[in-house]
């Protein structure tokens, strides 16, 4: 049998002799077809000519196949399905699918409430997955799984700038041309902003921020931060001081911050240092007053601690930063610093008052002095030093717990 | 004769502004004393991207200048203000804002000096006038000459002597936190903890040469 034209590179023939294909030919047919075209016959006649040949020369023992139309290739390895078969496959198709999101969605639905025991007590006892298209979706709504729901059919690139970080969503089904998709299919969820960080790096910058946001205990703007030690050191000797010195501090670097950010509004965010200065020397003026009415001479006790409080950096330590914040934030940023500083001032205050003194707010509390030295700035350094030691430790342990908590929460996540 | 009485009383006063130059050095030291302008300190040492320089130079001249507005304020200021203002208003409250004022105008006549120095060095120094302006260091040294009743040429003496030892001590904390960053240290007491300890060995040090404790 000659070596016949490979059917592949059919398509790089440009308009050349026509092809015949002829299934189960023998050396006599192919003579016999090319004698016939040479004599000029047409192709019809020598298609009939060859099925002549192949019924009168081997006759099949099976019952004759049925005659396949010219210029195509019938494969016989599969069987040919009906359009109701095909219809049958579909379904069955679908219906596997659908069991598939069932098996994920209670896999998922499980880990969640072990990662989160008390929500899985409070809970109440889930309903049978039951695919039904919800009204509308509760962006309000708490952390509890909801079941999948059929994204609106958008485009691929609609999607993903819809929700570009979203991810352990189940495989979306390959849906069959021409035809519609049940109302019932489930699909994956969307991604909710009150769902949390569903990623190992977003859960880590959210803990971040929040570490970084905690002015109080884990960024303290004194013991942490390391600002506003003139006060702390140089001032606050005994409770009394500190006490004055947390008021004024909690009044002017909270209102110092708002009104310096709202100015800094209004002059487009230049100026920043004399902004900041003279909005705590302005305000210092009705602080004062007040504090020359709360504590009278006692004002006095603090020196230069108290006027110098305007240029603190725990103050006007936001001048060095370019961005501008909400006022809202400058307030809530500001009364949190403020807390911090005055959680720094009363425990040095006290500490001092009491291994200088062994009293506690002018109340006796141990008989001796253990450290007279206390009283001294040189006392208050050490003394500070240490209190920063032992208060960076404890932050620093309570963050590596936490990222450790991340890092066990989201071990099994790729990201 | 007239003659040695002007050189003796130049020399006196020469000798007298040495003097509190060297107080306010050492023995007043406003870091070591009075624990001002720390926070400045501690961040200032570890930052490489701002020279020491950059920061101390605007620093000095700053200090030098409001030395005397502040004195004029306090001798001069106050006193003309303190029967205009009303009873409810003490004139300690305006004490900040004046010598914030006396600090910005020192702070613009050094911006104008500063235009002498070479491109960079006044980029650097411009960069950095803002910080060395507003500090506890200045508006603290301008609170102390006037709760001290200190002389014009005392204040002008007791600024610079200030700013001085602010740079002072800028080099022997920096000597020290390159030091301590040894391994023996305890790793809680790496960074802050370890340079504020740091600092009040320093200041006992200075407390045990003086004998007695500045008027804080």
């Amino acid at each position: 049998m000659p070596n016949l034209q490979n059917r592949n590179n059919r398509r790089k023939q440009t308009a050349g002799p026509e092809t015949l294909i002829i299934p189960h030919i023998t050396k006599d047919m192919l003579d016999r077809a090319r004698a016939m075209a040479e004599q000029g016959a047409s192709r019809a006649d020598i298609e009939q000519e060859m099925t002549r040949m192949q019924q009168g020369a081997a006759p099949a023992p099976q019952p004759a196949p049925q005659k396949p139309a010219a210029q195509r290739i019938i494969p016989t390895s599969r069987p040919r399905y009906t359009d109701a078969e095909r219809q049958a496959l579909r379904e069955q198709m679908l219906q596997e699918q659908q069991g598939q999101y069932r098996a994920e969605a209670s896999r998922r639905t499980e880990r969640t409430l072990r990662s989160q025991p008390g929500a899985a007590q409070s809970a109440p006892p889930r309903q049978a997955f039951t695919p039904v298209r919800p009204a509308a979706p509760t962006p309000k709504a708490g952390r509890t799984l909801s079941q999948p729901v059929r994204r609106p059919q958008t485009p691929p690139a609609a999607q993903a700038a819809d929700a570009p970080t979203r991810m352990m969503d189940p495989p979306r089904p390959a849906e069959a041309p021409q035809t519609p998709p049940p109302a019932a299919q489930p699909a994956p969820a969307p991604r909710r902003q009150s769902e949390g960080p569903r990623t190992r790096a977003e859960a880590e910058a959210e803990l971040n921020e929040k570490i970084r946001s905690d002015h109080i205990w884990l960024s303290n703007p004194v013991l942490v931060r390391g600002l506003g030690l003139a006060p702390v050191v140089g001032a606050a000797l005994d409770g009394e001081r500190a006490l004055i010195l947390c008021l004024a501090s909690l009044l002017l670097v909270t209102f110092t911050r708002v009104l310096a950010v709202a100015v800094c509004h209004l002059s487009g965010n230049r100026f920043r240092p004399l902004i900041y200065s003279y909005a705590a020397a302005v305000l210092y003026i009705p602080v004062y007053v007040l504090l020359n009415q709360l504590f009278g001479n006692d004002l006095t006790m603090l020196g230069i601690y108290l006027p110098i409080l305007i240029v603190e950096p725990a103050i006007v330590k936001r001048m060095e930063f370019t961005e501008l914040e909400p006022v809202r934030d400058a307030l809530r940023h500001g009364f949190n610093n403020s807390l911090g500083m005055c959680a720094a001032l009363l425990i040095v205050g006290c500490l001092r008052e009491l291994l200088a003194a062994g009293a506690v707010f002018g109340h006796a509390v141990l008989h001796t002095a253990p450290l007279p030295l206390a009283a001294q700035p040189a006392g208050g350094f050490v003394l500070a030093g240490v209190i920063a030691a032992v208060w960076c430790a404890l932050a620093n342990a309570y963050t590596d717990y936490k990222h450790e908590e991340v890092r066990r929460l989201y071990a099994n996540r790729k990201r | 004769m007239p003659t040695v009485n002007v050189e003796a009383s130049v020399l006196r006063g020469v000798l007298e502004f040495i003097s509190f130059m060297v107080l306010a050095i050492f023995a007043e030291n406003v870091v070591l004393a009075r624990a001002l302008g720390v926070t400045r300190l501690l961040k200032l040492v570890p930052d490489h991207k701002a020279q020491i320089g950059d920061f101390c130079f605007p620093l000095v001249l700053v200090m030098g200048f409001s030395a005397p507005l502040g004195w004029a304020a306090h001798n001069l200021l106050f006193p003309w203000l303190r029967p205009h203002l009303p009873a409810w208003l003490p004139v300690g409250a305006l004490r900040p804002l004046v010598y914030l004022t006396c600090a910005a105008l020192a702070m613009a006549v050094s911006w104008a000096l500063l235009w002498l120095l070479p491109r960079r060095q006044r980029q650097a120094c411009h960069a950095q006038l803002s910080l060395a302006g507003c500090s506890t260091t200045v508006l603290g040294t301008l609170l102390i000459c006037a709760n001290q009743n200190y002389t014009l040429p005392q204040s002008i003496a007791f600024g610079l002597g200030s700013a001085l030892g602010y740079v002072f001590i800028v080099f022997i904390v920096r000597e020290g936190r390159r030091r301590l960053r040894s391994k023996e240290v305890p790793a809680i007491f790496q960074g802050l903890p370890s340079s504020m300890i740091y600092i009040g060995i320093l200041s006992l040090a200075i407390y045990g040469l003086v004998g007695h404790a500045v008027v804080l």
